[in-house]
Formats: C-alpha cells, structure tokens, sequence
C-alpha cells in the first residue's frame, strides 16, 4: 500500500513527490487557483447536517491524538438556538515529536480555512478561534495573514458566502498560546481561551454542550479540518479507499482508519521530516523509504509511535504497522498525533524515561494529586535510577505510581485529564519493554538514603 | 447550603454497594452515597462549591466501568456503584501518600492536629510513612503579615479550596493558584500578600482549608475550645448565624455557622474576626453616676438604681408624659426592646420611645407599610438566586452588608442582570450591566423617571394592576411629565442610561428591587422608597421566588426593634397607639391604659429638650451625640436635660453627657433574639458570663422598674432576672404577625420568617404572594419630585455623601477595638474625592483637607479615587475623632425625620503646607 499522490501535501512539496527545499507559502491565490475551496463550494450546496453525515460516513478520525470520529462529535452538538456557537482549532502542537500541524501552518493555511469555513457551516458555529501554540510566532503571523485573505475573499466576516450563522456573520480569530503543554488539553485550551488558567475541566458537561463561555464547542486538530476540504470535493469513497478497512465481523461502531495521515518522523534516522501516507502504512516501510533508513545504519530499537505520551514500541515491533489499532496490537496507548520518535540500539532506555518523565513533572498543571505529585516523584526516581543510585523496589514503586494515574482505565481514572495517561503509559511501556537496563541499573539494596537535593547537585 | 442539584424532579435508580437508591437524576454519585449515610473520603470536596474533582480520593467503581469520582460523576439509571474494592483501596492509599509525600509530617506541632483531613485520611488508609524517602522540598517562609490570615504554604495540599471559597463564596477573586505541577502555590493577588490583593478578610478561604495550610489566630494561640455556642451577629442586618468558641470564658474564635439560614456558612470580616471588643479592658464595669463637679464617680448599683428610679418618678410626677422620652436600641435583643418600649408605656406612660430605625430606614417601613400592609422587605435573601434583573438603589452591600452583597455577586457571576442606582462607584456598579450615577439627592427624580418609561413605553402590567392594586391613574398622571430628560438635567445621568435602565427592568421575569440608606437618607426618601414599590407592583415584580421590592436594613436587629414597638405611634407588629382594639389587647395583658398620644420621634426629642418640653432620656446603647446627624444641635439638646440615663458598654460622647451610666453587655453575653433584614427572626444565645459588674441590659430596665415599683412580668420576683422567652410569649400574644413564634419553636426551626400567624405556620419567606396583598390591594403612590434639603451653591460647590466601609461599623466603637483596626484600610477616615475634582482643588493624595459644610467642618486626609464621581465626594462615619456627622445637616424626610446623612453640599479646603499637615481650627460656618 502505499499513496499514490500526496492530499494534505498537496501543495507541499514533500519526498517522494516533490523536494521540501521547493515549498512556499500557498496564499489565497494560488490556493484557488489549484482548486481550492472546492470542498467549501460542495458544502455550501448541502444542508448543514448533510455535510455532518457525510464526514460521519467518511469516519474521519481527529487527528490530534485520540482518534475521535470528527463527524460523531459534531453531530453531539445540541440543536440550534440561536445563541453563539463556538469551533475551537486546536493548533497548540506540543506534543513531543510532533510537528505535523506545522508544516500546514507554514505553508497551507488555507487548507486549515477551508476546513474551518466548512465545520462551521456544518456545524452551524458562528465563530472559531484557532488556538496556536505560543512558541509558533512564525505560523501565528502567516495564519493572521491567511485569516486577513480570507476575509478579504469572503470566506469569514461580514459578507461571508457562508452567511448569517446564529444570527450573526461568521467569524475566525487566531488566538496565540503562552506556552503551556496542558493548554492542547481539549477543555485547558478553552480555559486559557477564556483566559483563565490553563486547567483541564471535568466532564461532562462536554464541550460540545458547554464549551468555550459555557456555549457549544466543537474542538478539532488542524490536521483534522484540513482533511475536511479533500473529503468534501473528492467524496466519502475517494477517502474511504485509503488506509485500513475494518475487518470483516467488526461491527460498524467500531472506527476503522481511513485516509491519509502525516506522519512526522525524527530521532536517529537520516532524513527527519514529514511525510504523508495512508494510514496503516508499515513504521520499515516509513523509515527506510522516505527517511532513509537508520542513521549511522544502526539498529532499531525502540520507537515512539505518536508523540512521548504514546509510549514505546519494543525492539520486535520494526514493521509496526501505523495505524488507530496500534495502541492494541504494540502495547502502547495509540497512534496518537503519529510524531514517530525513532532511537536506534545505542539509546539509553533509562534516559529515555528520565527525559519524559521531567517532561510531564514540568508540564503536569498541579490540579489533579496523582498526576501533580506523581509526575515529580517518577522524574525524581528515574533520575535516582539514571544516576545508578536507585534501589530495585523503586522499579517497582515506579510502576506503581504510574500504573495509578491517568484518566483511562489503564490508569484507574485517577485524574481529570490525559496528561497523566501520557506519563503514564510512556514510563511503564519503557519499564516494561526495557525493564532489564532499569535492573542493570539499580543498586542491590538500600543504603543510606540520599535527599533529592543532593542527587540533583551530585 | 447552596444546592448544586436543580431538582427537576425526575428521579434515576442505581445501586450502591446492593443497595438501591432512588435520586434526583442530576445528583453525583457523591450525593448519592451520602444521602444514604454512606462516605468516601475527600478533600477538595465542599458541599457548597462546585465539584473540583481533583484531589482523586473519592474515586468509586462503576460496575463494568473504570473507577470514577464520586464528587462530579452524575449518576446514571441502573448502575451499580461500589465504594469499595482492594483496587479503590489500594488507589486511596497511593494518592493519600503522594499528598502526604509534599506535607510536613509533624502533626504534634500543627495547630490542625486532631482536626485535620489529611491526617484522617492517612489514618483511615493506613498510611504511615510514605514510600518515597526523599524529604520535601517545598519549605516556603509563612507569610504572618495579615492579622487574621495566615498561609503557611508549606503545609498546603494543592486542593484549591481556599481559591474556590474567594470565587465561588464571597466573589472576590483575590486568590489564585500559581505556578504548575509539584510547584503550584495559592498566591493572594499577583503574589502580593492578602493585604495588597484587596483581600476582604472574610476568612472563607480559612474555613475551607482541610489542612493548617491557612490558619486564624484564635485556633492557632489557644487550640480547641471547651465549648461553642451558636448566636447571631450583631453587626449589619444580614444575621449571620455563628459558632462562637469560648475557652476559660473568654471568646477565642467565631465562625460561620454552616447550618446559619441567612449566610450559609459564610461571614464577613467584621462577624468573624471582630470580636475582641468584648473582652475589651475599657469597658464599662461599673455604674457611674456624674458629681456636681460634673465628673463620674463609680458606684454600686444599687445606689445608681435606686438613685435613677428616684429621678424618674420624678420626672413623671413633675412633667407627665411630655417631660421624658426614651431611646431603644436595634444593636440590642426583641425582648429588651420591647422590655423598654413596655418600660416608657407602663412605668413612664409616655409613647415617647423610639430607636435608630428613625435615623435609617423609617421612610422604607412607613413606605412598604403604607403601600403593601407591612413595613419590611417582600423577599427573602435567597431571592437573589432567582431573579434574573436586580435593581440596587443606594446600596453598597458588598461592604455594609458583605454577606448578601457576597450572594448578590454569586447571581449577579450565575448571569443575572444588575443596574445600579448610585453616586458612586461601588464594586457592584463595576459589575452591573447599567450605572446610573446620579447626583445626590436627586433619587425621587431619577426613579420617578424610570416609572415614567415603564409607562411610556408600555412596559407595565396592566392585568396586574386591574386585579391587585389601587391608585394607578394618579400615579400615571404624576409621572407624566418626569420624562428622562427632564430626571436628566437634576441627576445628571444620561436620559438614554435611564430608559435603558427601565427598560432592562421589565425585561425581567423576576426583576428585584433592593434598597439602602441612599434611598431613605437622601431626603424625600418615604417618596423614593414609594416609587420603587410602585415599579415593583405595576410591572407585577411582587411575589413569587425571585421578583420583590426590599431594602436592605442597616443594623442587626433595626427590624426586630421597630417590630417590637419601640416607636412612637405604634405598639408592637405596627399596631397604631390609637388602635382600639390594640389598647384593648395591650390593656388586658399590661393591667394599665397605654398612653394615647403618639410620641417624640427621635429628633423630635431633640427639638423638645431645645425648647425645654423634654426633661428626661432614658438611652439604651445609641450613641446619638456621634451617630445622628448636625452633632451640635444634638449636643447642645442632650446637655439642655434635667436628668439622663445611659446604658452602654464603652463610655462614649452620649454616654460623657449623662448624668448616670450603667455598664450594660454585648451580644455575647446575653440570649434573646434578633430580627434581620429580610423578617428571619434568630436566638441570640449566651457564650460567655456578663463580665463582672455589668449587667445584662434587659435586666437593668426591669430593674429600674422594680425599684419604681413595677412588676414588667418577666422576672420570678424582685433581684431575679428576667426570662426573655416569657417576652417572646408576650410579644408572640401582643403581634398577629408573631403570633406562631416561641423559643421552643426558634430551637426546632432554626429561625421563623414573620409574618407567622399561628403555632403550626412555618413563616413566611416571601409576603404577599401571589398578588394578595396584606393591605388587600397594593396602593400605588404618586410621588411628586422635590429638591433636597441640600444644594449645592457657588460656596458649597460638591455634594458630600456617606457611608460604611468593610472593615467598621458604624462610629468604631466595637470594630475600633478589635484587630479588624490593624488592616491598612481600616486605620482612618478619608475623604474619597474624584481626580477631576481633586486635579482642580490641586489636593493630592494623602494630603489633609478641611470639608466644610453649612453646619460644620471637620478635618480628614484626601484618597484621591475613582470610586467616587466628579462632583460627589464621599466620607464614612466610623472615626468618632474625624465627626463626619458635625458637617451633616438637619434636613429630613417630611413623613419620617429621617435625616439626609446622603446629601450634603460641602466646599474642600486645602490645608496649606504652613501648617504642616495639621488642621488648624477655622471658624465654623454660618447656619
């Protein structure tokens, strides 16, 4: 299997159809002029709802990390009553290894615009706003710039094609971020939107009935609507006939992985990047026919499927196939934004965990108690352990601690958000997978105790 | 408590550990244990905040289902729910020990000790030393700066209750978390201390706190206490019920009372934290009695008695009726008001008593009286929580009433419409929808505008007008010409804002109307207070949950005193002196004929001992010479006397005037019962014994009337004291609208809502529903626009208004002694002054300036804020040393002498830097 011309990529030259050293912004112009906002005038010719269905029936999966069926979140909203509605696009891309959201922003906006424009219509939402990680200012000013043409070219404000939505003429605002992981958090970035404190909310009520000022919110990834325009101008069966169908006798509930997905690549591998395909392409396939194989030709050893929270896959799982059933075929938690972090024999498992582990301890909000104290306590034994001070029962404790936190079963629902599901399952994945260089690593058995602080200075 | 459960009625059945329930459908799974006597240990959970869910420890299984927590899952049909599993236990354990991984583990020297969540939990879970070994690293200094709060961070266990409390229950917004993860810390403002952030000091953030993270002294210096009491403040109006802790028989913390009808666990800085007046070393503990020389000499108290009893019947044998008048006090209990009203009609047989309502809300009793049948509010507090449009009139209860301003705010947040009618820039203002910032004294104008627009335009009532109420086409013709452009050129507030006003206020499907002292100290207020009752009841906003037309009332008990009968030309329940079957009542149970002709108001007193009429007073606990208003007028009548008694707890100007003083009690040393704002009649119970040479004030009326040879009928014989639940039971036969209030009952109830009819009637929360009026129909009044006793001229160019601040109360005497005095905003008067103004007068902040009025000046220092509008400059009353009253003028209300204290026309004097930031003594201007 494999794509045979690139969808999101399109109009960003990317390996094997075009060389990255080509690409440019795509202003409004051009991106009409390759047939842009054709998925925009399909929409506008069908009912609202229609346009639901049919991203229903396409079974488009969020593309941000868990994998949600767009069409069945939209269709959650309540009925229409005339009061405001919101879209919030989530373009706070902070997941570790991940920058797919990125190269859309940089180059393709309009991609994003016409999804928007097309959710909203859907949706019947007055207003989005695209929430962008703080630390983009580059892709913040050329989506403001984007934004501008649009409105300029009527798609948002007052003489929107897309016409009076709740009584109002749509609107789109680009909202920046202030650099906090936990604001990606579907309910943490409508906080910081609301300008609070970026803490996750407790569900329900879901956003999709009370969201952004308590009114209903759809809340998508930017890799998402961007897929909305392509299925809009090219139909439900053009999408359909990318990536993994359900196996037969898995009843339709059950989300399969259609389409194209981008698939950002890096770690110890020639030729880091982005690059597109069908979704279930094989992890061998990606890193030896567009990365170029393993740096140094090194051997594989471990990867990191979908961004840190994922977790590992071990030494065994080279032909992983990358698709929304990972997660259940490799142990971890699931293709998440599919940032694929390759490491090769010579990586330090230990280390890994440490690094992630600091990770969340420093991005953890302070809300809920396991994640807050947990997240620290992991960061200060792996640390422990890294330094070869560690005892063997913090092997243990440290699987403890994280097999109790999280908010999905694995971790017990133990905290309001996911963010202790990522710490989570990246250290135990590692511990589990790799738990003989923890072992290698831990001293015999207790000595004299030594305080954080002084393993920190030593 | 505020219920977080709408209850549609619609019930679910689930099961909890095998046991079935039946609950409202949007419970949570918390909720629903617990109502069936089943727990699962918390932390962040509080019953009267939103559900946080974060501390994780209530974490339950859902059969089929990973675990959830119980505090803001809802519940759903037909599960089953376990509390209790190895998995739960084991998830308990390991988050109890993260919490306690960051938490000092010397509970011995912890003031929470014994009384502390986590250490229960711990306890409970088995948890003794945590896994993990490292000691903590988080070991911030205490910050020790405010007198009541202290915040030990170290301590804190991240649940961000105290944030929540600062939100959700007083709607100040003053704490926040900060940082994140393992470094999260409750911060006041930006990290400034309490004190800068503008905390209000209501201690909520106190009583949340599950651990010693934030403590109050009282606990903290003495630990538990051998006994609490439940009573009712005996501040402002709002009645807050409190547990007051006594140790060796001293107070050594008040809180708030969670089961307290009127603040549902809440209180203000004042309820809460200023209580140590009592044990105050300059209180009066002995009688004293004034020498020739002019100068008090203690005395026994038998001989002051004795010597009082002789100088009063006197004073009756020489003068009669006319020669002797009596002021009670609404600081003081229903039954020793009506103690003294019974006092002033049997013994002295004068209708000739009064009390401070005179000075406050009369004009809001004799409107609501007049209009509707019954002189008090419509609503009750909770009310609040149902309206969708609140109109406030001259009121600023965020800080006098902090308590329902507080619940004003948690329905104005909730998204209820506010307008604001008001010179200044009160904290409300800042959060109304529509500010209409008029001119003092033009209120009649203003109001009379609004009921022009709601004509107008249309926006009235009219079935409801056809059906309950008379009057309508007088009112009409009245307000015909009061168009808002008219109401604009007296006011000064925009024409456009006022119609906007109207117009949002017949929007509402529940519009309410509350009022303060701006209203009925303003001059002309009976009107005022007439016009906001007509918008109430013409646009049908009047009895039901929600809609209404109250004032907010000023003091403690003012409700309860004037209900009682401590005025002039009424008997207790407002029934008339001249009333014959109230003779008759009162003539059967008091064995004597009451006096028949109505009494000397309040200023009235003062005119009559001017021209030499009066000869005696008789003042129970009302400092008039610092309180009412043009203080020399006041003065000079008080010393024209022949004779003058004084029930106080601390010597003050009135007291320094009298010729006996008897050292009378507080609130915490007596029992009775307080009415408050909105009819909730409440016990005052007895946390400490009267310190020792005071005696309770009750007890000293009664026992001047023994010595006259009266028996009152509330004692067991001579030098007994009296039972205050046999004045209840008098009071209860006397007033109709009592007449189902008892001790006994006020134990089982809690409180009882007047109007309560009968021994089986539960009170009334709202009066006059559903359009039954007690006065029959409602009567509309037209209210013709007159100017104010007051204007500005070239001489006295801007108008001086007062008030209250948060921190005090009323002339200081009991918050000035207490450590409430150590906050920076409560140290001195100021006179708030507009920029603009100031800019002109080129006073800067800070410096000393001189307020001269027609009638008085008085020295203070300059706060140059925005928090007052050009032309209005504004002064409290709390700083007996600054007598803000000596530049108040006498001008009052022509149906009830309340005094203008609102509406005063000033000019502002530099005091030059010559001076040296002194006040010189400038001659006092020309009346």
């Amino acid at each position: 299997m494999a794509l045979d011309h690139p969808v999101l990529t399109k109009r960003i030259p990317t390996p094997p159809w075009g060389d990255p050293r080509d690409r440019k912004l795509i202003d409004i112009d051009m991106y009409f002029d390759t047939g842009g906002y054709e998925g925009l005038k399909k929409a506008m010719g069908m009912k609202p709802n229609a346009v639901v269905e049919l991203v229903k029936e396409a079974e488009l999966r969020g593309r941000g990390g868990a994998g949600f069926p767009a069409g069945m979140k939209w269709s959650f909203l309540p009925p229409v009553d005339g009061d405001r509605r919101y879209l919030a696009v989530n373009a706070d891309e902070s997941e570790p290894g991940t920058f797919k959201d990125r190269l859309l922003l940089d180059y393709d906006p309009h991609l994003l615009l016409e999804g928007i424009a097309i959710c909203m219509h859907a949706c019947q939402l007055d207003t989005s706003y695209i929430y962008i990680r703080g630390e983009y200012h580059q892709q913040a000013k050329t989506l403001k710039y984007a934004v501008n043409e649009a409105y300029e070219n009527k798609i948002f404000g007052n003489e929107s094609l897309l016409g009076q939505i709740n009584g109002r003429m749509p609107q789109c605002y680009v909202h920046r971020g202030a650099g906090a992981y936990i604001c990606g958090e579907e309910t943490g970035l409508l906080e910081s939107l609301e300008g609070k404190r970026g803490w996750a909310r407790i569900k329900p009520p879901f956003p999709a009935v009370a969201g952004a000022f308590g009114r209903p919110t759809i809340i998508n990834n930017v890799e998402t609507l961007a897929m909305v325009g392509p299925i809009l101008e090219l139909g439900v069966n053009w999408f359909k006939s990318m990536g993994v169908p359900r196996p037969d006798g898995i009843p339709s509930t059950v989300p399969a992985s259609y389409g194209p997905k981008l698939f950002g690549v890096s770690g110890h591998i020639n030729r880091p990047g982005i690059y597109e395909e069908e979704l279930g392409i094989k992890m061998s396939h990606l890193i030896e026919e567009f990365c170029g194989g393993m740096r140094d030709g090194a051997k594989f050893k471990s990867a990191i499927v979908g961004g840190i929270s994922t977790g590992v896959i071990g030494p065994d799982d080279y032909d992983a196939q990358l698709d929304f059933d990972v997660g259940a075929k490799y142990n971890c938690l699931g293709l998440g934004t599919a940032g694929v972090i390759v490491m090769d024999e010579h990586t330090d498992m230990v280390a890994v965990a440490r690094n992630i582990a600091q990770f969340f301890s420093h991005e953890s909000c302070g809300q809920c108690t396991p994640c807050r104290e947990g997240t620290h306590w992991m960061y200060q034994l792996l640390s422990r352990i890294e330094r070869g001070q560690g005892y063997a029962k913090d092997i243990d404790l440290l699987h403890e601690v994280a097999g109790s936190m999280g908010a999905l079963p694995s971790g017990q629902g133990s905290t309001i958000c996911g963010l202790a599901d990522g710490a989570n399952w990246a250290i135990r994945t590692i511990v589990d997978k790799f738990r003989n260089e923890f072992e290698t690593r831990v001293k015999k058995k207790p000595q004299i105790l030594q305080s954080v602080e002084s393993v920190n200075d030593g | 408590m505020i219920s977080h459960i709408q209850n549609n009625g619609r019930t679910v059945s689930i099961t909890i550990d095998g046991q079935q329930v039946e609950i409202p459908e949007d419970a949570t799974v918390l909720t629903a244990l617990r109502s069936i006597g089943k727990d699962v240990p918390t932390l962040c959970y509080s019953d009267r905040m939103k559900p946080y869910g974060a501390c994780r420890t209530c974490l339950i299984e859902v059969e089929g289902g990973k675990p959830v927590a119980a505090c803001h899952t809802p519940v759903q049909n037909d599960r089953n729910y376990i509390t209790q599993s190895p998995l739960l236990t084991r998830l308990r354990r390991n988050i109890t020990e993260l919490v306690v991984s960051d938490h000092p583990l010397e509970c011995l020297d912890c003031t929470a000790n014994g009384r502390c969540d986590l250490q229960s939990l711990a306890q409970q879970v088995g948890l003794r030393t945590p896994r993990y070994e490292n000691p903590r690293t988080h070991n911030p200094p205490k910050d020790d700066s405010h007198p009541f709060i202290k915040l030990e961070m170290a301590k804190c266990i991240g649940c961000a209750k105290c944030v929540r409390a600062c939100d959700e229950v007083q709607g100040s917004f003053i704490l926040g978390m900060s940082g994140r993860g393992y470094d999260v810390k409750v911060i006041a403002g930006n990290d400034t201390g309490f004190e800068d952030a503008n905390c209000v000091s209501c201690g909520q953030c106190v009583v949340e706190c599950p651990v010693a993270a934030l403590e109050e002294p009282g606990t903290r210096d003495f630990g538990l206490p051998d006994n609490t009491v439940n009573t009712t403040c005996s501040y402002c109006g709002v009645g807050c019920s409190l547990d007051v802790n006594v140790k060796d028989g001293q107070v050594i913390n008040i809180v708030p009372s969670k089961q307290g009808s009127a603040n549902l666990g809440h209180t203000c800085v004042k309820g809460r934290f200023a209580h140590q007046f009592a044990h105050s070393t300059d209180r009066l503990r002995t009688p004293l009695i004034k020498d020739k020389s002019g100068s008090f000499q203690e005395a026994t108290w038998d001989t002051a008695l004795d010597l009082i009893a002789m100088r009063f019947t006197e004073l009756r044998e020489n003068y009669g009726p006319a020669g002797f008048s009596m002021i009670s006090s609404s600081r003081c209990t229903n039954e020793e008001n009506f103690l003294m009203q019974k006092f002033a009609r049997v013994v002295m047989g004068t209708n000739s008593i009064d009390n401070c309502s005179r000075v406050c809300h009369s004009p809001s009793s004799y409107a609501l009286g007049q209009a509707l049948g019954t002189g008090a509010g419509t609503n009750s507090f909770q009310d609040v929580h149902y309206s969708d449009v609140l109109l406030i009139v001259g009121a600023n209860p965020t800080e006098a009433h902090p308590v329902f301003g507080a619940r004003i705010k948690q329905s104005v947040l909730a998204g209820c419409k506010l307008i604001i009618l008001d010179p200044r820039n009160t904290e409300l203002a800042g959060l109304s929808d529509v500010h209409l910032p008029l001119r003092p004294g033009s209120n009649v104008a203003v109001i009379n505008a609004l009921q022009h627009v709601l004509i107008e335009e249309d926006l009235i009532d009219p079935q409801f007008i056809a059906q309950h109420t008379e009057g309508f086409e007088l009112v009409k013709k009245e307000m015909s010409g009061c168009t808002p452009q008219w109401a604009s050129q007296i006011s000064s507030v925009n024409s456009d804002l006022i119609r906007q006003a109207a117009r949002l206020y017949a929007s509402g499907k529940a519009s309410q109307i509350l009022w303060g002292l701006g209203v009925t100290e303003a001059g002309h207020g009976s009107n005022a207070a007439f016009g906001l009752i007509n918008m109430a009841v013409m646009t049908g906003n009047i009895g039901r949950p929600g809609p209404g037309a109250s004032p907010i009332r000023g003091q403690n008990n003012v409700q309860g005193a004037s209900d009682v009968g401590a005025l002039p030309n009424v008997f207790c329940d407002y029934r008339s002196v001249t009333d014959t079957q109230a003779r008759a009542d009162h003539k059967k149970i008091w064995g004597v004929e009451p006096p028949t002709n109505t009494g000397l108001r309040i200023p009235d007193m003062f005119d009559a001992s001017h021209h030499g009429t009066l000869k005696g007073m008789y003042i129970l606990a009302e400092d008039v010479a610092q309180s009412d208003p043009n203080t020399s007028h006041v003065v000079g009548s008080l010393e024209n006397l022949e004779f003058m008694v004084v029930q106080e707890i601390f010597m003050n100007p009135t007291a320094e005037l009298a010729d006996v003083v008897l050292p009378g009690t507080t609130f915490l040393e007596k029992d009775g019962t307080f009415c408050n704002s909105d009819r909730r009649i409440q016990r005052v119970r007895k946390a400490i014994e009267p310190l020792t040479g005071t005696m309770v004030d009750g007890d000293i009326t009664n026992a001047i009337a023994r010595r006259m040879g009266v028996d009152l009928g509330f004692d067991s014989g001579p030098d007994t004291l009296i039972d205050p639940s046999k004045i209840m039971d008098e009071i209860a036969a006397l007033s109709p609208k009592w007449a189902g209030v008892s001790y006994e009952r006020l134990e089982q109830l809690g409180f009882i809502q007047w109007p309560c009819w009968d021994k089986d009637h539960p009170g009334t929360d709202i009066v006059h529903r559903n359009g039954e009026f007690l006065s029959g129909k409602a009567k509309l009044t037209p209210t013709p626009w007159q100017e104010p006793g007051e204007l500005p001229d070239d001489q006295y160019p801007l108008m001086l208004t007062t008030g209250r601040q948060l921190f005090h109360y009323n002339v200081g005497t009991m918050t000035r002694r207490t450590d409430v005095s150590k906050l920076h905003k409560a140290k001195e008067e100021t006179l708030r002054i507009h920029p603009k103004d100031a800019r002109r007068l080129e006073i800067r902040n800070g410096e000393q300036v001189n307020v001269i009025s027609r009638h008085g000046h008085v020295c203070v220092r300059a706060e140059v804020t925005k928090a007052t509008n050009p032309g209005t400059v504004f002064m409290t009353f709390h700083f007996p040393e600054s007598r803000t009253n000596l530049v108040i003028s006498s001008a009052m209300d022509e149906y009830t002498g309340c005094p203008e204290y609102k509406v005063n026309a000033v000019r502002i004097e530099k005091v030059s830097s010559a001076q040296n930031q002194t006040c010189p003594d400038i001659p006092s201007a020309s009346k």
